[in-house]
């Protein structure tokens, strides 16, 4: 099985696509095959629900053998929706021992619904024996595989592939081809590369040229990824797309065999004359390098039975195997020179830079309208060359008729040569009635062929307009001429050095204000002194009201009121110089707080039995002779009070 | 002797002060426009120097030695320094005109309110300005603390909404100034879609601004213009 999975490689490897059409692709090993040799030709259909080959005629080829079909079936989920597609391969090995052109005669498929599907005739050239050149020699079956597996995604080479591939182990006694003996050898210049070729190096400016980037590689690899684009300065370049599956072909450089895959195509158009670089392109990847297997614990005893085991296990299995080790590299492509050479000096006055070969054309959509009506002008230019960089011809209209600016189209083809079509099309308004006329058009190129100018001229067709005159913004404007090309920069004579405000007063006077100010707005506005200074007794304002209607009083001899106003001085004053609330104004609770804020045992009884006298003198009958005393005293102690209280 | 003093002190500030400027601008009118770009470099690199204005000056040079996509990227730098210049606008689109490209394009050209606004004052006013009105505040509010409601309450909040704004403006200012990240195109180049050369490919314009998204060694991923996003040389750019 494994020998016939190489062989079924090996067809592969050089086998090219012939013939494919919806959903049927032929693949053949070579179009050439010496007589007796086996080749292979297989079929590929795909969404088919083909019932199978109708007959197998293969005339004047003998069928040497074939594979079973090989059926695959992919699904796809994408928004909730499963689509399976799937493909079945027909593969067919042949010989034949006719010398000379022969055909593999058409295939048909019968389909499940009954119909056909035919597969074209193949014409295959039979030649001697011996003629065809050897095939490149073959590899390990394992290296072979290892190619294939890299890229087993979607055959893209550069997608990642499986990071832990494991590596195949190989039981063969001598070192294959490009396995390296020891790491201090390893020098991947020889094994990966790239290269950009181009396909002329002397051309005239706007002459393309197709540049393609190659990389070869006769190693594994996980992706490239460009380190360094290349530089196509001085080019005008016009991408050709390239096809999903990239291809890879067998390439053999000095004797060694390369697996090359063209990843870019590029078109480029000179925009000036000189010798133009293009620099080289820098890649790098992590090349997976087999590397011969060494057994380092070949002199050394082993410590335990178990180590004894695994040590020949190991002296069995890897001493010869090969390792592969994921090595980063960097390469690089060469650089390439492109002469290029200046058109002729005396271009005629309507050449507005084409190179190439082209056809001319314009036309208006009508020839009778009405003034204000809108004239579709188009001015198409087909054929091949620097399309992409063609300014348009001038084209100068009648004053009376407003001219937009063009809006282009372009519809290029980049294979087999870059062609297309590119369109300018003019919206014109006449805004006078007349007969006018379409301008009288040239455009000139520069013909590669005859290495020579040709001017191309298209006639101008007559328009005639009807209706009234109008008025427009901007009469008689000419494509080209509104331009801020044609402007002249504004310049200025004067230039004055500025002060800079430094930062460190910005932020010091502006911004820690702001700061502070935002604080001290937040704060609550701070309250309001109410201590003032009386006949040099500092006593809280109100306090001292209170003892001036006390002493209104005293003076009255009012005694109940006297008592009463001073009783409540003194509540007062001590529920608020204590912060006691009036429910909690008992004598041992105003004792502790006198005495916690610092006042002598001493003023703090003297205050307790003031408290006692004036409530004594309210509610007892205790004279009036005392009131003086009382009040004098009170006056005394509060302010001692408020001068020890803390 | 005091003249003579007054005459010497003037000369001094004179070589402090602008005379590499007006060299510049004496080089640039007699033509020796490369001598320009030399002096107003030069001049950049000072203290002193209105980087507005410079840049201005030397992307005008740039522009008369034809080195369209240096004058496009010093006028870009102009613009970074000061939105509201439309002299400096007006070049931009001249020198796009000349290379080829559009000169009504959306993201150069598209009215940038905020910028506008930011740059409406310049960041030395902006500075003075939030100098006085938070000094101000302060007074105010040390004065209300200590003696207290003046029934101003309006203009405290007046005061303090202003300057409020003025920061804000500043420091917004200061982001736009350094905002990097964005480059001119100086050499017609080839961009491409992936670093591995995958996908499609495209030539990038000369003075086309582009916004560097990646960098991997010597190439740069950049977005250009039409909202693509290429691969190209680094070389091939000027920085903004």
């Amino acid at each position: 099985m494994r020998v016939k999975n190489f062989i079924l490689c090996c067809f592969l490897i050089g086998s090219s696509i012939l013939f494919s059409q919806k959903g049927l692709e032929i693949q053949i090993s070579g179009k050439k095959v010496e007589a007796g040799e086996p080749m292979m030709v297989r079929y590929t259909l795909s969404n088919h629900n083909e019932r199978g080959m109708v007959n197998r005629a293969f005339e004047p080829f003998i069928v040497l053998g074939g594979e079973p079909i090989e059926r695959s079936i992919v699904r796809h989920e994408f928004n909730g929706e499963i689509t399976v597609s799937q493909t079945n391969s027909y593969t067919i090995y042949l010989a034949c021992k006719k010398i000379g052109k022969q055909m593999i005669p058409k295939q048909a498929f019968q389909l499940s619904n009954g119909s056909i599907v035919e597969a074209q005739a193949i014409e295959i050239e039979v030649v001697k024996p011996g003629t065809l050149p050897k095939p490149p020699p073959q590899r390990q079956p394992q290296s072979i595989f290892d190619l294939f597996s890299m890229f087993d995604d979607q055959n893209d080479p550069f997608g990642q592939p499986p990071m832990s591939r494991p590596a195949p182990q190989q039981n063969n006694q001598q070192a294959p081809s490009g396995v390296y003996k020891d790491e201090k050898q390893i020098n991947l210049s020889k094994d990966i590369f790239a290269r950009i070729h181009v396909n002329k190096s002397r051309v005239y400016v706007g002459e393309p040229v197709q540049a393609s980037i190659k990389i070869y590689t006769s190693l594994n690899s996980k992706g490239f990824d460009a380190e360094k684009v290349p530089n196509f300065n001085g080019f005008w370049a016009q991408d050709i797309p390239m096809p999903e599956k990239l291809e890879m072909k067998r390439e053999v450089i000095n004797g060694k065999e390369f697996v090359s895959v063209e990843i870019k195509k590029i078109l480029l158009f000179p925009t000036k004359a000189g010798t133009l670089e293009i620099t080289p392109l820098k890649m790098k990847t992590v090349a997976l390098v087999p590397i011969m297997k060494q057994n380092q614990n070949q002199n050394r005893q082993p410590r335990d039975l178990m180590e004894a085991i695994l040590m020949s296990m190991g002296m069995t299995m890897n001493t010869m195997g090969v390792e592969f080790k994921e090595i980063p590299y960097s390469f690089s492509s060469g650089s390439e020179r492109i002469t290029v050479m200046p058109l002729p000096s005396n271009p005629p006055a309507s050449f507005t830079g084409g190179v190439g070969k082209f056809s001319f054309n314009a036309y208006a959509d009508k020839k009778a309208l009405k003034t204000d009506e809108a004239l579709n002008y188009k001015v198409e230019l087909t054929g091949s060359g620097n399309l992409p960089l063609i300014e348009p011809p001038k084209n100068i209209w009648n004053e009376e008729i407003e001219v937009y600016d063009p809006i282009l189209k372009e519809n290029y083809n980049t294979q087999p040569t870059f062609s297309g079509t590119k369109t300018w099309n003019f919206v014109a308004i006449p805004h006078a009635p007349g007969n006018f006329a379409t301008p009288n058009l040239e455009f000139s190129y520069f013909d590669l062929d005859q290495k020579n100018y040709v001017t191309l001229s298209t006639p101008s067709t007559s328009l005639s307009i009807t209706g009234k005159p109008t008025s427009s913004k901007e009469k008689g404007k000419k494509y080209g001429e509104f331009n801020y090309a044609k402007q002249k920069i504004k310049e200025s004579k004067v230039y004055s050095t500025i002060s800079k405000f430094s930062n460190g007063i910005f932020y010091g006077l502006g911004i820690v204000p702001l700061i502070l100010a935002f604080g001290l707005g937040l704060l609550p506005q701070r309250e309001e002194k109410v201590d003032r200074f009386i006949s040099g007794k500092k006593i809280s304002q109100r306090v001292m009201q209170q003892m001036k209607q006390a002493e209104l009083y005293l003076g009255q001899k009012n005694k109940e009121a006297f008592y009463q106003e001073l009783t409540r001085t003194y509540w007062n004053y001590l529920s608020h110089k204590l912060r006691l609330e009036t429910s909690d104004l008992t004598r041992s609770n105003i004792a502790d707080k006198l005495k916690e804020k610092g006042v002598s045992q001493d003023l703090i009884v003297k205050m307790i039995n003031l408290i006692d006298n004036s409530e004594m003198g309210l509610y007892t009958n205790y004279g009036t002779q005392g009131m003086q005393e009382i009040y004098d005293n009170s006056l005394v102690i509060l302010n001692d009070i408020d001068r020890q209280i803390v | 002797m005091r003249n003579k003093v007054l005459v010497i002190l003037l000369f001094l500030s004179s070589i402090g002060r602008g005379q590499l400027a007006t060299q510049a601008l004496k080089a640039y009118e007699v033509g020796d426009y490369a001598n320009a770009i030399l002096l107003w470099e030069k001049e950049l690199k000072l203290v002193t120097c209105n980087k507005e204005k410079a840049y201005f000056q030397l992307g005008n040079a740039h522009f008369k030695n034809k080195n369209f996509a240096h004058a496009i990227a010093n006028y870009e730098k102009s613009l970074r320094e000061n939105y509201n210049q439309e002299d400096v606008k007006f070049n931009i689109k001249v020198v796009r005109a000349k290379l080829g490209l559009d000169t009504e394009n959306k993201i150069l050209f598209t009215n940038d309110i905020l910028r506008k606004i930011c740059f409406f004052f310049s960041e030395s006013t902006l500075k003075l300005w939030v100098v006085i009105l938070s000094l101000l505040l302060l007074a105010y509010c040390i004065f209300r603390y200590f003696k207290g409601d003046l029934k101003l309450g309006f203009l405290r909040h007046f005061l303090f909404t202003v300057s409020c704004i003025f920061v804000i403006l500043y420091f917004l200012q200061q982001y736009f100034k350094s905002e990097t990240g964005s480059a001119v195109i100086s050499i017609e180049s080839t961009g491409f879609e992936n670093v591995n050369l995958k996908g499609e490919s495209k030539t990038l314009r000369e003075g086309e601004i582009v916004q560097i998204l990646d960098e991997v060694g010597e190439t740069i991923q950049v977005e250009t213009e039409a909202g693509k996003n290429y691969w190209i040389q680094k070389s091939n750019v000027i920085f903004i």
